[in-house]
């Protein structure tokens, strides 16, 4: 049985001045299930997903085809193993113990016994090859005991693509095998003094470190940038007019925009995961309040109403509430109100100072990551759970740890660490495990985790 | 609003302190921060400035006593009206005020420099200055980026009762992104945690 998908993956950005565009379009063309049929659904779901032990999946690096296709293979099978690493999904064999079960050169021909007894449960193969200048990749996951062949696609694209299609491969692995939603497509926005220390612009990289790319570039002071949830626009403030304003770049359009909210200084903005307002913080009353503004630019209107400073306010994932800091009862702690600035109630009791506050998407754990100083002591990226009202602390004080921000799939965070000697940008797990440095060049801060896009199977 | 009544005695120390910084030394600290007594508001009117001192009888080493710079003209008493704002900027002839962790009230010490500064901006009654609010190191950009701007609203109001015209103010925060000290411990966070003042126009 064959199935004719149309997969198309649209993964430009616009880099550099605002006023350039450049977007590629990698379209992989037909997509061709091989000739193996799909198992019944849900039935090799639930077998993988038995939560009484982990799950053990087996990724030989991917076969050549083509001898022109080896440093593309290389790469693939790097990316997608360091992808699956990363997720922390399933138990990876060392690669060390294949020998015993690659006994074959055929794909088509798997030793299923032998991956067996290297404990392997899952079994990923792929075979890359260049034809006509094109990159291709077929890539198949096994279930080694029921001994078949579960999935089977076919990637084709430039060569200049192969991280973006290992990347694809890898979510789609993780689609495939557990259902689970993959980030490995998505992308990582901070600010960066890495051109010059007066200045400050806005990057974007890949959410594993690769493709450090300047989005604006104008030498002013450029911070704290939101994703929109469609992925194709940032906001964050810019000092470039003076006074730090809220600017939104059309990252696919190459077009700029700066709202204008009034008197004062507008900072530290947050767009809603619905994707029609920004919440941020502006001074044009004299004081540090929580406004919200749509996302056209109109109909500014204010949330907050205290002497104190209100800022730093993020998004619920249904868009009905926003949490934020405010020092209003002497020192900075973080609070939670709905859209109309009512229902307000404090969430943080412990330690001196609390800020940075970011709301996990997940609907299955109701969960607010920040920053948390323990009376004097460092500053460390903690999670409160509304569930059990229990906060626990992810990073342990290895320098400064701050302003952490969720993965649109709820599993990981991006903070910034000065654990080196200076602010750089890292990546942890949910439970603070597997933190890893993304950022090497200057000082890199204020971190966002972008949406998932551009996937269509 | 009145303008506070500055001594004879705190004119003398920030005279002496701008000479010793034109000589070479680094421009410091605000004069009179330990030994000026604290300035009286007094009741009326406000007074005019009071007029620029004669030269100490006995003037510091570094001095020399025939240097321009001794040359005082009341209309200008600290020699920067015919400086370009880049120099003016340089002299720092508004000393940076400082706060304490995590807070934007303005300290005793702070007080005694601002109190200078409104003497100043009032007989350099056409200087406007950015007034820029910093942090140190510690805590969050985001809040920071709040804080700073309390501090630089705080010396604004302060200049402000003292008479000093809105229009000539203007405040922005830096939260921690410009440390003046780069350095990670104590003495280059209270460095840090800075009211400054760049003069803008003239």
């Amino acid at each position: 049985m064959k199935h004719l998908l149309r997969a198309s993956i649209v993964m430009g950005i616009i880099f550099g001045a605002l006023s350039s565009f450049h977007a590629t379009t990698y379209s992989s063309g037909s997509v061709q299930e091989p000739a193996l049929t799909q198992p019944t659904a849900g039935d090799w779901y639930i077998r993988i997903t038995d939560p009484r032990r982990p799950v053990y999946m087996a990724i030989p690096d991917f076969e050549t085809g083509t001898a022109d296709a080896a440093t593309f293979s290389s790469t693939i099978s790097s990316v997608v193993w360091n992808d699956m690493e990363f997720a922390s999904i399933y138990r990876l064999v060392p690669k060390r113990n294949y020998r015993i079960a690659q006994t074959s050169s055929d794909p088509r021909k798997i030793d299923f016994y032998q991956w067996e007894s290297i404990g392997a449960d899952i079994l990923i193969r792929g075979v890359t090859e260049i034809q006509r200048e094109s990159l291709i990749v077929e890539v198949r996951i096994y279930a080694i005991r029921a001994q078949e062949m579960v999935f089977g696609k076919r990637y084709e694209g430039p060569v200049s693509s192969a991280r973006r299609m290992a990347h694809r491969i890898a979510d789609d692995i993780l689609i495939q095998a557990g259902n689970y939603r993959g980030i490995n497509q998505t992308k990582l926005a901070f600010a960066s003094d890495r051109r010059g220390e007066r200045s400050k612009e806005i990057y974007v990289m890949d959410y594993d470190g690769y493709s450090q790319k300047p989005l604006t570039a104008n030498r002013s002071l450029n911070l704290t940038p939101t994703w929109s949830p469609d992925g194709r626009a940032l906001g964050y403030i810019s000092y470039r007019t003076g006074t730090p304003s809220l600017h939104i770049a059309h990252i696919y359009e190459g077009r700029g925009e700066r709202f204008d909210t009034g008197e004062g200084m507008a900072i530290n903005p947050s767009w809603a995961p619905d994707g029609t307002k920004i919440a941020f913080t502006s001074t044009r009353h004299g004081n540090s309040e929580i406004y919200l503004i749509n996302a056209d630019g109109s109909g500014m209107r204010r949330l907050t109403h205290h002497p104190g400073i209100d800022t730093s306010p993020c998004w619920s994932p249904t868009s009905r509430e926003i949490a934020f800091t405010s020092d209003r009862t002497g020192s900075p702690q973080i609070y939670a109100m709905d859209t109309e600035g009512l229902n307000l109630r404090r969430i943080s009791y412990q330690g001196s100072y609390n800020d940075s506050p970011s709301w996990s998407p997940s609907r299955q754990q109701s969960e607010l990551a920040f920053t948390s100083r323990i009376e004097r002591g460092p500053f460390d990226i903690v999670v409160y759970d509304f569930q059990t009202r229990q906060t626990r602390q992810l990073t342990t004080g290895r320098g400064s740890n701050e302003s952490p921000d969720w993965s649109p799939n709820g599993l990981h965070l991006v903070f910034t660490s000065s654990r080196t000697g200076s602010d750089q940008i890292f990546t942890m797990n949910r439970d603070g495990s597997n933190q890893r440095r993304l950022t090497r060049e200057g000082k890199n801060t204020t971190p966002q985790w972008g949406p998932i896009t551009g996937q269509d199977s | 609003m009145r303008i506070s009544y500055v001594s004879r005695n705190l004119w003398t120390v920030l005279l002496l302190s701008m000479l010793v910084a034109a000589c070479g030394g680094k421009a410091d600290r605000p004069p009179a921060t330990t030994s000026v007594p604290p300035t009286q508001p007094t009741e009326g009117p406000p007074p005019r400035p009071e007029p620029p001192p004669e030269v100490p009888d006995t003037p510091p080493a570094v001095v020399d006593p025939g240097d321009d710079l001794l040359i005082i003209d009341e209309g200008d008493p600290l020699g920067i009206r015919d400086m370009p704002l880049d120099a003016i900027n340089e002299l720092s002839p508004l000393a940076d005020v400082p706060f304490d962790f995590d807070s934007a009230t303005l300290l005793d010490e702070a007080h005694v420099t601002l109190n200078a500064h409104a003497e100043i901006l009032a007989q350099y009654d056409s200087l406007t200055v950015l007034i820029e609010g910093h942090c140190d190191e510690r805590g969050t950009v985001e809040y920071n980026l709040a804080l700073g701007e309390r501090r630089a609203n705080a010396v604004y109001n302060y200049l402000m009762n003292l008479g000093i015209s809105a229009s000539r103010l203007k405040t922005i925060s830096y939260g921690k992104e410009f440390p003046k000290d780069p350095s990670h411990n104590e003495q280059a966070w209270a460095a840090n945690r800075r009211g400054h003042f760049e003069i803008t126009g003239k």
